[in-house]
């Protein structure tokens, strides 16, 4: 008989989400987030009309089974559209997310591990980066340096690194004096090897629970910048330029411009935000 | 010759708040080479707190307040960061209390090991594998190739101290600390991690401080005892001399409580200082049956006395 053998059995990460919040929660929340990214994936592959072909001769037509969702007011199809659009929002989101924590996540353990000085610099300059409006610095940002996709992304990534670094921090303070940490150090590692391979992994759970909620802000942000004409630029499929378009034409009657791509908005936002609740739960010690 | 680790006159004061705690009041404390020290005594005696110092890994409230210490003559004080992180593992290594908490849990052990072996003596990741599993062999772990592929929560905690002395002696140091190796281990394990840890001493011939609060675990383990109390060193001296005739009447009080009498447990009365105020007395004098006047007035520095030294105003004749 083995060690393995003997080992108290843990349950596995899947079994735990389903153990605290129920099969069917776990089942709907993520099964229709893979949904929606399948959704986007495969667009290319899907029989849709090509999302940014101008039709003049069906301008602003209501939901028929032409068009399910409708045209906007220059004929492009609001269903194929709002698909294509997940492509744009999420790979923005999940970039910008991504590029704080490659730069929040060091940044925050190194503060969190050396204190002092380091740590004091870190520290406001994350407070001043959260204090600031995010839209208005999105506008600041932008207006400085142009109207594109790194832009966007690069202003969602500044917001997301204090977020991180601040977490990252805060879990590694108490890590710094524990047994394991103490012995890599009597081992004779060096600080940053200490930190990088003892601290950091062991700091990582609470960033994989944030993860998702920082793609739903994410998505928000890009729609809400792109919803006062600073995100993505026009033909782009994209929600919150939809919805701002479509905005236009709400007070005569053509609601399905703004409401397709809100409702899809809303959707992936509230399961990310629901999918971020089951992984916290996940590794939440039970009370 | 000069002693292998040499602490000296070392006083470490910590804050807290407004407050100082006075962890090490002028301690020396010296280590020859292959010789075996046992440090004694009850907790905040400051036994940790001067193997921390010697590794330098004081927590940055510690500060040092006066004092030397040298590491084969090296001074250990003004030494940089990259040279202590040099010295510490390879040169001189440190075994904790709470074995499988002082292993990183997302690491085998085998890798954690494999590190150490790595860090000090390069090679290639194959033969630093090699080394961790012969290391973990040669502390008596079966199965070793195959158990260096598990995680710390798949060891027993007998098992995990194994893997810790293995991690200790992987570059076979001059130096081993034991922070009370043996502490939360059942009686049966404590007596093999003792024997392994004279069977690794003997072998390697490195140098052990042995730090424990259990005065029976030092009788023919170490050669030297040097036993404190409320950060200070109140006697020093070999280990049969103070084990049979204890010249310190704490030391006395120590031994008499290692050895329960007929159905009555002796205990210390009272309880070990409060390390925030300095009495001008002897740290002592407020639990010992034996104080007098002098002792509360007057602090005992540490003497030569009968083979030892003794810091008592009156000590034990032999």
């Amino acid at each position: 008989m083995s060690a393995v053998d003997i080992a108290p059995a843990r349950p596995s990460l899947f079994r735990r989400a389903i153990d605290r919040n129920g099969g069917w929660r776990v089942a709907i929340v993520f099964g229709a987030l893979a949904a929606i990214i399948v959704l986007g994936l495969l667009a290319p592959l899907l029989p849709l009309q090509d999302p940014i072909k101008p039709n003049p001769l069906a301008k602003l037509a209501a939901p028929s089974l032409q068009h399910l969702f409708g045209t906007d007011n220059n004929g492009m199809d609001v269903f194929s559209r709002t698909i294509y659009a997940i492509r744009t929002d999420f790979t923005l989101a999940l970039s910008s997310v991504l590029l704080g924590v490659l730069v929040g996540v060091p940044l925050g353990a190194i503060s969190g591990y050396f204190g002092g000085w380091t740590d004091a610099v870190v520290s406001r300059l994350s407070e001043v980066i959260q204090g600031f409006p995010q839209i208005l610095f999105g506008m600041a940002f932008i207006a400085a340096a142009g109207n594109s996709l790194t832009s966007v992304v690069l202003v969602v990534a500044i917001y997301n690194v204090p977020v991180y670094a601040k977490m990252v921090r805060s879990v590694i303070v108490p890590l710094r004096d524990i047994d394991y940490v103490q012995a890599a150090k009597v081992a004779g590692n060096r600080p940053m090897r200490v930190i990088f391979r003892h601290i950091v992994p062991n700091a990582m759970t609470p960033v994989f629970a944030q993860l998702p909620l920082s793609c739903a802000y994410a998505v928000q942000m890009i729609a809400g910048l792109s919803f006062i004409g600073l995100g993505v630029p026009i033909p782009t499929p994209e929600w919150g330029s939809m919805i701002q378009l479509g905005a236009n034409y709400m007070v005569f009657g053509k609601w399905w411009l703004s409401i397709f791509p809100g409702l899809a908005l809303f959707l992936s936002v509230w399961l990310l935000n629901a999918s971020s609740t089951i992984l916290q739960s996940i590794w939440a010690r039970r009370t | 010759m000069t002693a292998l680790l040499d602490i000296r006159d070392l006083s470490v004061r910590f804050r807290q708040g407004r407050q100082s705690v006075y962890a090490l009041d002028q301690v020396s404390i010296s280590v020859g080479r292959s010789e075996r020290v046992a440090i004694v005594g009850e907790s905040g005696s400051g036994k940790t707190v001067s193997s921390i110092a010697a590794m330098r890994l004081l927590p940055p409230t510690a500060e040092i307040t006066s004092g030397a210490i040298s590491f084969d003559g090296e001074d250990l004080a003004s030494a940089s960061e990259a040279q202590m992180s040099a010295i510490r593992g390879r040169r001189m290594a440190m075994v904790f209390q709470n074995a499988p908490h002082s292993l990183n849990p997302l690491l085998t052990v085998g890798r954690q090991i494999a590190d150490v072996h790595l860090r000090h003596n390069g090679g290639s990741r194959e033969q630093a594998w090699a080394a961790a599993v012969a290391a973990l062999e040669a502390t008596g772990i079966p199965d070793a190739a195959n158990r260096a592929n598990l995680y710390a929560y798949e060891y027993s905690g007998g098992m995990a101290q194994r893997a810790m002395i293995a991690m200790a002696l992987t570059c076979r140091p001059d130096l081993l600390i034991a922070d009370e190796p043996t502490s939360g281990l059942d009686v049966t394990i404590q007596l093999q991690v003792l024997d392994l840890i004279r069977a690794v001493a003997d072998e390697t011939g490195a140098a052990l401080m042995l730090i424990t609060h259990e005065i029976g675990q030092i009788a023919g383990l170490c050669s030297r005892v040097v036993v404190m109390y409320a950060g200070r060193v109140f006697e020093d001296g070999p280990a049969d001399l103070v084990l049979s005739s204890p010249a310190n009447p704490y030391t006395a009080a120590l031994l008499d409580c290692a050895e329960p009498g007929d159905g009555d447990f002796p205990f210390i009365p009272g309880r070990a200082p409060d390390l925030r105020q300095r009495p001008s007395g002897c740290p002592f004098a407020p639990r010992c049956v034996k104080a007098r006047d002098r002792c509360r007035a007057d602090r005992p520095e540490p003497r030569s006395h009968a083979g030892r030294l003794v810091a008592c105003h009156f000590p034990e004749a032999p």
